[in-house]
């Protein structure tokens, strides 16, 4: 350990004085941040600590490798160098506390290749200052703008990291030519040819003064981070750690729903600490505004000010949630924006729902989930949302009216229309399929759901499924009227006693024809001579295979939340899987129109299957997929998802006509689909801009199924 | 004040396939899906609406039908009306519009009732005749078709749907109020209103209690007889217009000729 060979602070005296700034700094700092945990530590609990091992995993990726952000390769490489410079940095400064008290940094503080690694990102943190101050400044991408902070905040931000890496160069160069070379830094020695004729004891003022600057630039920053965006700092890497490892199409269980007193989320304390951390951790960098097809087409609801809003909710009631005796109120150091005067309260007295965050927004969104793909700090919008409609929903009643008769015909007629569910195998009537009550043995469960059942376009699809499983010789059964929504429209509106109370019934009767992969049978033999009860091994795999995304999703990932598990693919992965075992045979080729392909986001984004369907494609037509410039995890929703196709889209441009002429802009003449609500959506969409001549929508059963006709 | 909705079970106008027995020459209520009314949400919601407004009132839901009813009057308390009555007896089967005002007007003499809501007609028998005999028995008066209520002291007033518009009249109280058809938006029932449902009081009445006599009501008391039953006739098919530059003109012309426009 070398010590410098100047003491930056002069002597005792100086170093006394650095010591109290120091600590009085640190003490503003722990007071801000220690209200900030303690508003976490008083939210709804909520368990995060599963799969400690992949958090690790994920936690080195995305905050140290920096994944997330460098998807934008400007933006991210900009950041990815401050995010190191700025850790580099903190060596660098330690030595430079060290050397208040003639010490040093073991290891580095002498160590020449340090010295060079830290200037080498100074300059690199310059370079990147310009991107930023470009895109702020100049640029301005409209995602940028926050409603929670000023536009200066951002350049606040940026003129003390300027502040910070100049006065540190400044600190480099005067050290260096008042040591006459003693203290090597590259940049010191590049400057030195400037500097030494100036006298030698202005280079030592210059060098003590800039110490001072640069301490005083970072205490200032350290202070100011908690209350601005750049809370992220701190806050990203435990909302990495923390991201959610349950599968991300399930949305989380209301759980006890009949012995609850509130259901959802209408004031900010009903959120779970993570769902607050969201609020600490986000970075406003507005990706997830770019991405939403609501925004995009014009509605009111920007992702990230749902984020925010929470935040901003949190904020202006923390001193309520805190408590009049915290500690953190007898301070009065807020260092957050809390309400204190009766006008600021009575002005933020109404819950959450309905004032910070409105209820237009929340109705809005078609759950895409493309806001969460694209976040890359792994903030979990969807659920949020969701909560809040079920407070609206299930507390208030209050919703979009023409959703009141999808609930009342669910519940009823376990579909969503006024039509009696005894019909539900009527489409099939001519086809053959053999009920599953007929054929209870059946390998593969045909999973119809409504809009295959019931709805006329639909119901072609269904068709096309039944001919493709029979081509293939599947020993396959239908439902019939035993089958009833599944209740994802429900809960995605924020039904979730409905949901629930469909699942359950839909629960019992897969079970029924034990198609639960986790069941524990009684052997009945066993235990009439022993007693005992053992778990039973399936003898049979037995598939659900299902053409509705919306369904597969809410049986594979959420059902297991009431204890339904059972193995439900997509039709298209069934299909590209007969394909490989050479069960289905197809005139290869055969099609040879030009096609684009949607993913459905509930088949994409929420199941992250993108492959399969494109295979089935490419087998069967001559030209492959054509991609439209938004696909696979960024696939443009068709408008549907999240319960918006039983809702009227009142404001802006419609987003399935906005789908469609991103598919026509691709000259395809297909655009094949795999959901029957974008199937639907698409073609009102085609209509809609009186394309009906140029572009066709087909499931990609449909596809198959006329080429095996043709054969 | 104390005001009462009167509800029906029927068999869902939206599901079941009407059957008629041959025998009886009535609907058939077995073995279909029954739910309450769906034209008596829209009452139910509107009573709700003007108990809030008024303040300081109950609402009771007044059913008569046989004991599978008592879903149809939970529906109507997870609503949100505060308690319900189920006026249930064997001898009740069978009866006529005339002896079911009997019985209700009974249950609500007994009771005393300020305001009395029904819907203008039941989505099954639809005869229309029940809120009037009500009135009749109880001697008060009734007002019909109502889009919009309001209560000043002892007055009711109410916006009455008329064809051409509506009008505005007035009648002192106790009093009958039907309303119009598609006037008010149906309630979805919260969480809250569901799982408060299972507490609020159910009270089932027999025609004992009532003091009306077997012989008077059900099939023996009926007044009116089914004669025949009959198909419906198929409904003329609508007219298309083809726009050939006059479109608009034509629709214009057919609303007009309905008073629409
Ligand atoms: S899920 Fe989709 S629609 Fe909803 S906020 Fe996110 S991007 Fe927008
Ligand atoms: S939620 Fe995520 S994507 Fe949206 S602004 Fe915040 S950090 Fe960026």
């Amino acid at each position: 350990m070398t010590p410098p060979t100047i003491s930056p602070t002069g002597g005792w005296l100086g170093t006394t004085l650095f010591v109290l700034l120091f600590l009085a700094a640190l003490i503003l700092f722990g007071t801000r941040v220690g209200r900030l945990i303690t508003l976490l530590v008083k939210a709804r609990p909520e368990d995060r600590t599963d799969h400690l091992n992949g958090r690790v995993g994920t936690f080195f990726k995305v905050v140290l490798g920096q994944s997330g952000v460098l998807r934008d390769p400007i933006p991210g490489i900009a950041h990815f160098f401050t995010f190191w410079g700025f850790i580099i940095i903190q060596f660098g400064l330690l030595n430079l506390i060290l050397g208040a008290f003639n010490g040093s940094l073991p290891w580095l503080g002498d160590n020449h290749g340090f010295a060079i690694v830290l200037d080498v990102f100074v300059v690199l943190v310059a370079l990147a200052l310009i991107v930023f101050a470009i895109r702020r400044g100049i640029v301005r991408p409209r995602q940028l703008n926050s409603s929670l902070h000023g536009p200066w905040d951002g350049f606040i931000i940026l003129g003390l990291i300027l502040l910070v890496i100049l006065t540190l160069a400044l600190v480099e160069s005067f050290e260096y030519a008042a040591s006459a070379g003693a203290a090597w830094t590259p940049i010191g020695a590049l400057l030195y040819p400037l500097l030494r004729h100036i006298n030698p004891m202005t280079n030592l003022v210059a060098y003590r003064t800039f110490w001072w600057l640069h301490m005083a630039t970072v205490l200032g920053f350290l202070i100011y981070l908690p209350r601005s965006k750049h809370l992220h700092l701190l806050a990203t890497p435990f909302n990495v750690f923390f991201r959610s490892y349950k599968p991300k199409g399930a949305l989380p269980l209301l759980e006890n729903i009949e012995e609850r007193d509130d259901y959802g989320v209408s004031k900010v304390e009903q959120f779970t600490w993570k769902q607050l951390l969201d609020g600490y951790a986000c970075t406003e960098c507005g990706r997830c505004n770019t991405v939403c097809p609501a925004l995009n087409t014009g509605k009111p609801l920007y992702p990230k000010e749902i984020i925010l809003g929470a935040k901003e909710a949190l904020f202006v009631r923390s001193g309520e949630i805190l408590g009049e005796n915290s500690i953190y109120n007898k301070l009065g150091i807020a260092g957050i924006k809390a309400d204190k005067t009766p006008e600021e309260k009575e002005a933020h007295h109404e819950p959450m729902v309905g004032g910070i965050i409105s209820t237009e927004a929340l109705w809005a969104c078609t759950t895409c989930m493309a806001c969460m793909e694209i976040c890359p700090v792994a903030i979990e919008h969807v659920p949020k949302i969701v909560d809040m409609r079920r407070s609206l929903v299930m507390e208030e009643s209050a919703f979009p009216q023409e959703v009141t008769s999808l609930f009342n015909n669910i519940e009823r007629n376990g579909n969503p229309w006024e039509i009696s569910n005894d019909k539900r195998a009527e489409w099939a009537a001519d086809l053959e399929i053999p009920l599953l009550a007929e054929n209870p043995e059946a390998d593969v469960l045909y999973w119809v759901g409504c809009m295959g059942s019931f709805d006329r376009r639909n119901q072609q699809v269904a068709t096309s499924v039944a001919k493709i499983l029979k081509a293939a010789n599947v020993n396959f059964a239908i439902l019939g009227p035993e089958e009833s929504c599944t209740g994802d429209p429900a809960r995605r509106i924020g039904n979730e006693y409905l949901w629930q109370t469909q699942a359950t019934m839909n629960i019992e009767t897969l079970n029924g024809y034990g198609f639960n992969t986790k069941t524990p049978a009684v052997n009945a033999e066993d235990q009439g001579s022993h007693g005992q009860t053992t778990t039973a091994t399936l003898t049979k795999h037995r598939t659900i295979i299902t053409a509705c995304p919306h369904c597969f999703n809410t049986i594979k990932n959420e059902y297991p939340q009431l204890g339904g598990d059972y193995e439900v693919v997509h039709h298209t992965v069934y299909i590209d899987e007969l394909l490989a075992n050479s069960k289905l045979k197809l005139p290869a080729g055969f099609d040879q129109r030009k096609l684009t392909y949607h993913d459905p986001c509930y088949v994409g984004r929420y199941n992250d299957t993108y492959e399969e369907p494109r295979r089935v494609l490419t087998v069967i037509n001559s030209n492959g997929v054509t991609e439209m410039p938004r696909n696979r995890n960024k696939s443009f929703c068709c408008g549907g998802g999240g319960g918006r196709v039983w809702m009227e889209e009142k404001v802006g441009k419609r987003i399935n006509q906005t789908r469609v002429n991103e598919a026509l802009s691709t000259e395809a003449e297909v655009l094949a689909a795999g959901c029957p609500f974008c199937i639907t959506m698409f073609e009102d969409g085609v209509k809609g801009v009186e394309a009906e001549e140029k572009m066709k929508v087909e499931d990609i059963s449909e596809i198959i199924a006329h080429a095996l006709e043709s054969k | 004040m104390k005001m009462f909705v009167c509800i029906k079970q029927v068999p869902d106008p939206n599901t079941a396939i009407s059957k008629l027995d041959p025998a009886t020459k009535r609907l058939v209520r077995s073995g279909v899906s029954l739910v309450l009314d769906p034209g008596d949400e829209s009452t139910i919601s509107a009573a709700i609406k003007l108990r809030d407004k008024v303040g300081n009132s109950e609402l009771v839901a007044l059913s008569m039908g046989p004991a599978s009813a008592q879903e149809a009057t939970r529906r109507a308390l997870a609503m949100g009306v505060d308690r319900a009555i189920l006026i249930t007896d064997p001898a009740l089967a069978g009866s006529d519009a005339f002896s079911t005002a009997q019985v209700l007007a009974a249950a609500l003499k007994k009771e005393g009732a300020d305001l009395i809501f029904c819907s203008t007609e039941s989505t099954d028998g639809y005869t229309g005749m029940v809120p009037g005999g009500i009135a009749e028995f109880l001697g008060i008066p009734q007002l019909t078709f109502a889009r919009e209520i309001t209560i000043e002291g002892q007055k009711a007033i109410i916006k009455r749907v008329i064809p051409k518009g509506y009008q505005t009249i007035e009648s002192t109280l106790p009093a009958v109020i039907t309303i119009a058809s598609g006037s008010y938006e149906a309630i979805y029932p919260t969480m809250k209103g569901i799982m408060g449902a299972k507490k609020k009081t159910l009270t089932q009445m027999s025609l004992a209690d009532l003091g009306i006599a077997a012989t008077q009501v059900g099939e023996a008391g009926a007044h009116e007889r089914v004669l025949s039953i009959g198909k419906a006739e198929a409904r003329a098919a609508g007219q298309i217009i083809k726009d050939d530059g006059n479109a608009a003109q034509q629709i214009a012309e057919f609303l007009q000729r309905y008073q629409l426009l």
